[in-house]
């Protein structure tokens, strides 16, 4: 697995890593071109909210995973996030409901977005303490029932 | 004064940042609240509901929309593009996205330039941040007079507060308040990178994160919430004029309070996946 990061912005602000954005962007739009990455599943993380999405961040993405947490900030932000995406291009999304409490919870997120999850991954208390200590949640926790989830879900990426 | 409440995304800052407005309007204070977010949520904290939320227009869109004369000042977008929220709490968006390619946000009317040229003196500004330190970085003098850095106790938080304590250095007053905190561990997970600011802790509260979850403020159904009423200290203590205590004292036992009121869920729209 090979990581890509785009520069940090320091207290100087984002001039002394200017060049790196622009860099990272001219890499990204290419990515899709690019021979050497023929055969490589390619996985972007893009920031909370639209703001990447306005500005075109991710134009190799041939699929659109939608994670949302079932509560109204997160709903109206995927429903934000959406009207971009169809409006850039016509790319498939699919939705993941995240920090699952029960059925309802994800019942309804399906019925705000009028489709089906292709995945949902339960509240974890194994997440939280994961992320407090900033250690990867598949070492530290690689059989909690978010980690079986989310393997579920790559099975259905997958098999799309 | 001028308020800004900044954080790394999903830390609470929106939720304490409404919360504390309301609190502050409660006491008296005149509060015009600021969604400086370009994904703007503020409106559900303060508790005019999401579809309402969703419905506002933002200071920038409104005036490039330009379908009636605008008003000639910033004040006057307050007026224009403003709206009341519950105890009188005027809100105003600065900018949202939402279309592609929709011009820089941080050029033309940056929330920081509204800020810096919205009046600060006999009321309470609260400028509610879009995640990250990127508006920090563009703050100037005369913008902000209080830095409200919200962190969680994870390592993602903590290394944006780390990062945003930098940038701000002295320049400006800096009170760090610890979210979400469980115990004494979390506590003093953020008071390590607070750097020697104050740290005001606001405990974890399934309350407010119901209030969350059906989109509603949670000063309305949770008013007596441990959550809540730290903010309500929070206030108290900003109100009193930065009397900070020298030392935070975390974790204080806080006794529960009645059940909320039942509310009436305020819904959202439908939307479709394309």
């Amino acid at each position: 697995m090979r990581l890509l990061q785009a520069g940090k912005s320091g207290t100087q602000g984002l001039t002394p890593v200017m060049g790196a954005v622009n860099a990272f962007h001219a890499v990204v739009h290419r990515l899709d071109a690019a021979d050497g990455f023929a055969d490589w599943d390619i996985i972007g993380d893009l920031p909370g909210g639209p703001r990447q999405l306005a500005f075109d961040w991710a134009p190799y993405a041939s699929r659109f995973v939608l994670v949302v947490e079932p509560t109204s900030q997160s709903m109206l932000t995927g429903r934000r996030i959406l009207r971009l995406v169809s409006a850039r291009r016509s790319t498939s999304t699919a939705l993941v409901v995240n920090k699952v409490a029960g059925r309802k919870d994800v019942e309804r997120v399906e019925s705000f977005f009028g489709t089906p999850a292709l995945g949902t991954i339960p509240a974890s208390e194994d997440v939280r303490r994961a992320e407090a200590i900033g250690v990867a949640l598949l070492d530290f926790s690689p059989s909690s029932p978010a980690v079986e989830a989310i393997e579920a879900l790559v099975e259905r990426l997958l098999a799309r | 004064m001028k308020i800004v409440v900044a954080g790394k995304g999903g830390v609470g800052k929106t939720t304490i940042a409404g919360t504390l407005a309301r609190l502050l309007a409660r006491r008296g204070h005149s509060v015009l609240a600021l969604d400086a977010d370009s994904n703007p949520m503020l409106g559900i904290s303060l508790g005019i509901g999401p579809e309402e939320t969703d419905a506002l227009v933002a200071v920038r869109q409104g005036l490039e929309t330009g379908e009636t004369e605008h008003a000639r000042s910033t004040e006057g977008f307050v007026g224009r593009f403003g709206r009341d929220a519950p105890d009188a709490v005027r809100l105003v968006v600065a900018s949202r996205i939402e279309r592609p390619d929709p011009g820089c946000p941080c050029c033309g009317v940056s929330p920081e330039r509204l800020l810096g040229e919205l009046e600060g003196a006999g009321r309470i500004v609260i400028g509610d941040l879009e995640a990250g330190v990127g508006t920090l970085l563009r703050l100037r003098d005369g913008q902000a007079d209080l830095v409200l850095l919200v962190v969680q106790p994870s390592a993602k938080s903590i290394e944006v507060a780390r990062r945003a304590i930098e940038i701000v250095g002295s320049r400006l007053p800096l009170l760090v308040v610890a979210n979400r905190v469980r115990d004494g561990s979390d506590f003093d997970m953020v008071q390590a990178v607070a750097d020697g600011h104050e740290v005001v802790v606001v405990p974890e509260d399934s309350e407010i994160e119901r209030a969350d979850q059906d989109g509603q403020a949670p000063i309305d159904t949770a008013a007596r919430s441990p959550g809540v009423r730290a903010i309500e200290e929070l206030a108290a203590l900003l109100a009193r004029g930065y009397a900070l205590p020298s030392t935070a004292s975390p974790l204080a036992p806080m006794a529960p309070g009645p059940a909320p009121t039942p509310r009436v869920r305020q819904g959202l729209g439908p939307a479709r996946l394309h």
